[in-house]
């Protein structure tokens, strides 16, 4: 289809029959001989050709062997007259691969009923076929002595509606992968707008913080911000740690009312006090409850205390 | 003729359906991963402005410290005060335990940083962060 499209040159036809062995590299368009289809014009009550391929397996039941696996194609003619076909997808298949056509030369298939009919008897490829009442068939040489013997290349005829024939075989029907294909596709739909909307609701989220941040004036990291947050608690928590080690401290007196502290002295995080007392260990055992003592000396009814909050 | 079989078209479809939810399922953690960071980041924030308020900033502090100064329980106590650039030192000189307490006690209660204390029986240096 693609080559008649881009190409100017005429496709060749060729008539083919099963004795055809052809040697060409171009694109055709093959007609097929009456030995590779059933054809029968039927009555049928419905308004068009797709519709009546439904019925032919069984209008077809009693003329083509029950062994085969047939696919159907059929021509509306007037009323509701079809003319219908039969044929074996497969058989037609090997016979053309077997004739040495490749299948990516092959343009259109056509059967042959309807386009010889300027011929009343004709011989190709050694076989012989006439019109009997409007339908072709292949008949013994000898029944058409008279017959026109023609070469399998028919480029004066003029062909118009090819057949839908398969290359492949399918374990399931075409409804069930048509269906399949629908869903998928569908499933696919779905989940592209879930991504979409997904990547949405990042923006949204990634514009909140960005508006958070200037509203409250933070820095433009996290990590930034998180740097300032740690300082801030490190700031808080010496704060309170230093409230509570100097209240602890200057609670002192309340316990022991005849010692008293003579000296107070804070920085960097240490207090070094100095006590009147004559009982130095309890003012230390007082002090470890609490707080870390990192040394301590008694002298002279003076005890020295330096301890870390 | 048909050349492709459907099958084929199926099998691609079903991969690139394949490939969907794994991209969904990729975007559905890092939607997830979007959402703890927004949380955070607001907790964050919560926590910022909770410490920003706790702590007083320089023009605070030496309102603080002039409010103390003028306060009637230390006015007979005769407090210095020196400011420095990002310090202030408060000398307060008495004989008063009563006073030398409540000061103790005024300074505790504010949002001050103390980088220094010094105390005695009859005064008491405080350097407070600026």
């Amino acid at each position: 289809m693609i080559l008649t499209l881009f190409s100017n040159k005429k496709i060749e036809k060729l008539f083919f029959t099963k004795n055809s062995s052809i040697k060409i590299n171009k694109p055709v368009d093959l007609v097929l001989s009456p030995e590779f289809y059933w054809v029968r014009v039927f009555e049928i009550p419905v308004e068009n050709s797709a519709k009546s391929i439904k019925l032919l397996p069984t209008l077809f039941e009693d003329i083509v062997p029950a062994y085969e696996p047939l696919h159907y194609h059929s021509i509306k003619l007037t009323g509701n007259d079809f003319l219908c076909f039969a044929f074996n997808t497969q058989e037609i298949l090997e016979t053309i691969k077997n004739s040495g056509i490749k299948s990516s030369q092959i343009n259109h298939i056509y059967f042959a009923q309807n386009y010889m009919k300027e011929y009343d008897a004709f011989i190709i490829d050694d076989s012989a076929f006439m019109y009997e009442k409007d339908i072709l068939i292949k008949v013994p040489k000898a029944f058409c002595k008279d017959a026109l013997i023609l070469n399998s290349t028919i480029n004066t005829i003029a062909v118009d509606k090819p057949i839908d024939l398969k290359q492949y075989s399918s374990f399931i029907s075409d409804k069930l992968i048509y269906t399949l294909c629908a869903l998928f596709f569908f499933v696919i739909i779905l989940n592209l707008s879930k991504h979409i909307f997904y990547d949405v609701e990042m923006e949204k989220n990634l514009q909140k913080i960005e508006l958070i941040k200037e509203q409250n004036q933070l820095p433009a990291t996290s990590f930034q911000l998180q740097s300032i947050l740690e300082n801030m608690r490190i700031e808080k928590n010496l704060h309170k740690k230093f409230n509570d080690a100097l209240f602890f401290i200057l609670n002192f007196k309340s316990l022991f009312p005849k010692d008293s502290i003579e000296k107070l002295n804070y920085k960097d995080g240490r207090f070094i006090l100095l006590f009147k007392s004559q009982d130095g260990k309890k003012i230390r055992r007082y002090m470890q409850t609490k707080l870390r003592v990192l040394s301590s000396s008694s002298k002279n009814g003076f005890t020295r205390i330096e301890v870390s909050i | 003729m048909n050349k492709i079989n459907p099958l084929y078209f199926l099998a691609l479809l079903g991969v690139i359906m394949l490939l969907s939810f794994q991209l969904v399922w990729n975007d559905s953690i890092e939607l997830s991963k979007s959402h703890a960071k927004l949380r955070n980041y607001k907790n964050s924030v919560k926590e910022y402005n909770e410490l920003k308020t706790s702590v007083s900033t320089k023009e605070q502090v030496l309102k603080e410290l002039d409010l103390l100064v003028q306060n009637q329980d230390f006015i007979q106590a005769n407090i210095e005060t020196k400011i420095f650039n990002n310090r202030a030192v408060l000398r307060l000189l008495t004989n008063q335990k009563k006073v030398m307490q409540k000061f103790v006690n005024r300074m505790l209660n504010k949002n001050m940083k103390i980088n220094r204390m010094e105390a005695t029986k009859n005064y008491i240096v405080v350097e407070v962060k600026l």
